[in-house]
């Protein structure tokens, strides 16, 4: 299939083209500069249009165990129904879609590649499944080890050759892409009644502290070399006042960490009366800190499901509101809980978090080390970063959303940034620093690369309006994905199932897996034959 | 198959041809109809929607969501229909000539439902995960319910002639509802406010409730104890019109 994308205003960061006219050619699934033949062209006019490579989420909860549970525990989410036509199938769903709907939104806003952040090991197998049902865009999923019994003994006994052996094991057991730690410790620490625990408290019944396993995990990370670096989400998420302990977890690191959803670690005060926003001092040692790179977790304001596997977080948010909540101990490895919650215009709490993630997109010196994320759904769903791009486009509209939701102004910094974001520079928060971050190595707009393009309806003088903007971004003109239609004319015309990618592990021996054997006769529920995960359309990736 | 006719409601109709309202789309299970295909449509459409009437004829018993999120004009159903009539209504009214199915007027805002005959279960209660119903409008069925009537009702009035089957008014928060009679438990179970009447004096009073206060016509129970509710059920002995 060729197809010529005509007088595009192309906007690829990796290449650095700022907005530069050009035709861009498409043939057999990569872009090339000159068609072997010109029969058989589809041309399209993209005449002063924005076109950019495919997007890229690094932290999207799509697929697995608590996405599940949320489906299951929240009836009232399904207000938002898409009708059978022709090859795209019904889904439903607001802040928990459907497989299939997941797939076809993410494709409408242009993307082409989302990151599972968190897999517990016992529900990979389910999320594998639920991941290679969701269509279009290509997927990867993270380990969830952070409170794994294992990983806690082998570095309370300072087994490290053990421990690696140990994650090897798992990421290929498993068919994952790199190691996530979702409140290291914390769950550990829960189980013995302790709610919360700072980086550089004892764990109760072992010898380490919360900072002893992100170090290990991140020697680990670095020893065999993987395309991701460690995914933390730190100690003491969503209490005020915690951004002191994530200025000490910021420390922790000896090479690359990535922080997800930073917003929810970046609070002022003392308690949710004096709560203030603290993402200027987070974002000044960020800004120092070339070992750091995060994610947003912006809040947009609307009522949504949280979902995480820091179970203690879900009991405490439950305490506060007193809705349903589902949680979950699996067995060694982790826990997970599921709470709605809506965050409300008129609740000054949540309007200063919708503050502090913008503050921290604004504050950002390096923006290759920031990514655009919600972390669906827990802030908001997904569905609504065409409205942060254009809260970060715009400093009027940011105002009018400010005085609209009564920002209390002396609790953040908002109001006095004027900093706006380029379309470039979206380009990049969304397109090129999590592709490096994750390791994809994203080669762009040109020849040999992977066709993935997305043209949005913005044209260039329109780029001051936030109605506009919000519109353009959030339904692609046309998406190409591998050098397919995804979406045409705005309509979602395929439903072409992408892959999932995994880091591919030569395993050294096999006295690993004969430990891991007995240790599963005698520890857990399941049989190993039943834990190994196995599915055409998981395909590896070597480490870089 | 049901028949989803959700498009099916005065306000869609105003100011349109005959024809045009033939072409409204229609769901068959997975499938995408046109309303011509299941009805014949004749009569006047008038200009505005206060004064739209539409009648539906026929059986009536498979349509669902008819009248879903109506704001005004009125709807005549001339005989039994299915369920979820009226859902999320703001305005206008509903009138059944015969039974009506489960789920009538779930988290209805306004307007008003007459069902002659009797109806299902769930009427003017919260939908499925919500914990606040219906807010406003006033249900009225002459025969008798089934289970959870006006559960998490927030407002508005429930008003069932005949005997209803248990849960009625569970996890109330205002709002009246007025029953005949109750065949079952759980009356008011999780209530924190608004008012459950029974018209029925030899009704026991779960033990929940504690008894406030009585006259000639009727006694006063508050709950539920168990939240530290202030909802009220009413005992009356006499019947008579609300």
């Amino acid at each position: 299939m060729k197809i010529l994308l005509k007088d595009a205003c192309v906007y690829d960061t990796v290449n650095r083209i700022n907005g530069d006219c050009m035709d861009v050619l498409i043939e057999e699934g990569v872009f090339v500069d000159k068609f072997s033949n010109t029969k058989n062209v589809d041309e399209i006019d993209c005449r002063g249009k924005v076109l950019m490579a495919g997007g890229v989420d690094i932290h999207s909860h799509i697929a697995g165990g608590p996405v599940n549970v949320g489906r299951l525990m929240r009836p009232e989410d399904k207000s938002v129904v898409w009708g059978r036509e022709g090859v795209v199938r019904s889904g439903s769903g607001f802040s928990v879609p459907s497989t299939f709907l997941t797939g076809y939104e993410y494709a409408l806003l242009g993307y082409s590649f989302v990151n599972q952040p968190v897999t517990p090991p016992l529900t990979a197998k389910h999320t594998h499944e639920e991941l290679l049902d969701i269509p279009l865009v290509d997927k990867s999923c993270l380990l969830l080890l952070g409170n794994n019994f294992n990983v806690a003994s082998y570095i309370n006994n300072g087994e490290k050759d053990k421990l690696m052996d140990y994650v090897s094991w798992m990421l290929h057991a498993t068919k994952t892409y790199g190691i996530k730690a979702v409140n290291p410790g914390g769950f550990l620490s829960w189980l013995w009644k302790v709610d919360k625990i700072a980086p550089h408290e004892k764990i109760p019944k072992f010898d380490i502290e919360p900072a002893d396993i992100i170090k290990g995990l991140e020697e680990v990370s670095n020893r065999l070399s993987l395309p991701h670096p460690i995914h933390v989400h730190l100690n003491y998420l969503g209490h005020p006042g915690n951004y002191e302990v994530t200025l000490d977890s910021l420390k922790i690191p000896k090479k690359r960490m990535h922080v997800a959803h930073l917003q929810f670690n970046s609070y002022g005060g003392d308690d949710w009366s004096s709560f203030s926003s603290a993402a200027d001092k987070v974002s000044r040692k960020i800004n120092q800190n070339g070992k750091i790179s995060f994610d947003l977790g912006q809040v947009t304001l609307d009522n949504t499901t949280t979902m995480t596997a820091d179970s203690p977080f879900e009991q405490h948010l439950h305490k506060l509101t007193k809705m349903k909540w589902s949680s979950r101990d699996v067995e060694l490895e982790c826990g997970a809980g599921v709470v709605p919650y809506t965050y409300s215009k008129k609740s000054p709490v949540n309007v200063i978090q919708w503050a502090i993630g913008l503050e921290l997109a604004l504050l950002c010196k390096n923006l290759g080390r920031l990514c655009l994320t919600t972390d669906h759904p827990n802030a908001g769903p997904f569905i609504r970063y065409p409205r942060i791009i254009a809260w970060l486009m715009s400093d009027k509209y940011r105002q009018e959303t400010a005085k609209d939701v009564r920002l209390p102004g002396k609790k953040t910094l908002l109001l006095s940034i004027d900093r706006e974001f380029s379309i470039y520079e979206v380009a990049r928060i969304t397109r090129e620093s999590p592709a490096r971050i994750l390791g994809l190595n994203p080669v762009g707009i040109r020849e040999g690369g992977r066709a993935d393009a997305a043209v949005y309806d913005l044209e260039m003088d329109e780029v001051d309006k936030s109605e506009k903007i919000e519109e353009a971004f959030s339904r692609v003109e046309y998406m190409i994905i591998g050098g397919d239609f995804a979406v045409k004319e705005k309509r979602v015309v395929s439903s072409k199932k992408g892959v999932t990618f995994y880091s591919r592990r030569e395993l050294g021996d096999e006295s690993m897996e004969k430990e891991m054997r007995d240790f599963f006769r005698e520890r857990y529920s399941v049989g190993i034959s039943n834990y190994l995960v196995d599915y055409p359309g998981i395909v590896g990736v070597d480490a870089a | 198959m049901p028949l989803d006719c959700s498009a099916i409601k005065p306000e869609c109709f105003v100011g349109l041809s005959v024809k045009e309202i033939m072409e409204f789309p229609v769901g068959e299970g997975r499938h995408r109809g046109k309303l011509g295909d299941y009805f014949r449509v004749s009569g006047d459409v008038s200009e505005s929607v206060a004064s739209q009437r539409v009648v539906l004829g026929g059986s009536l018993l498979r349509l669902r969501r008819v009248g879903e999120d109506m704001a005004g004009g009125e709807i005549l159903l001339e005989g039994d229909c299915g369920w979820h009539l009226g859902e999320f209504m703001h305005q206008g009214r509903i009138h059944v000539l015969g039974n009506a199915g489960s789920w009538v007027g779930t988290s209805m805002s306004g307007g008003e439902i007459v069902v002659e005959g009797n109806a299902g279960d769930y009427i003017g209660c919260a939908r499925r995960g919500v914990r606040r119903g219906m807010r406003g409008g006033r249900i009225v069925v002459e025969g008798n319910a089934g289970t959870e009537i006006g559960y998490g009702l927030s407002g508005g009035e429930v008003f069932v002639k005949g005997v209803v089957h248990s849960f009625v008014g569970s996890y109330a928060c205002s709002g009246k509802i007025t029953v005949g009679g109750v065949v079952s438990v759980g009356v008011g179970g999780g209530m924190r406010g608004g008012v459950i009447c029974i018209l029925d004096p030899d009704f026991r009073v779960p033990l929940a409730f504690r008894e406030t206060g009585s006259d000639e016509s009727s006694v006063a129970y508050e709950g539920d104890s168990s939240v530290h509710g202030k909802g009220s059920i009413l005992i009356q002995e006499v019947k008579h019109d609300v």
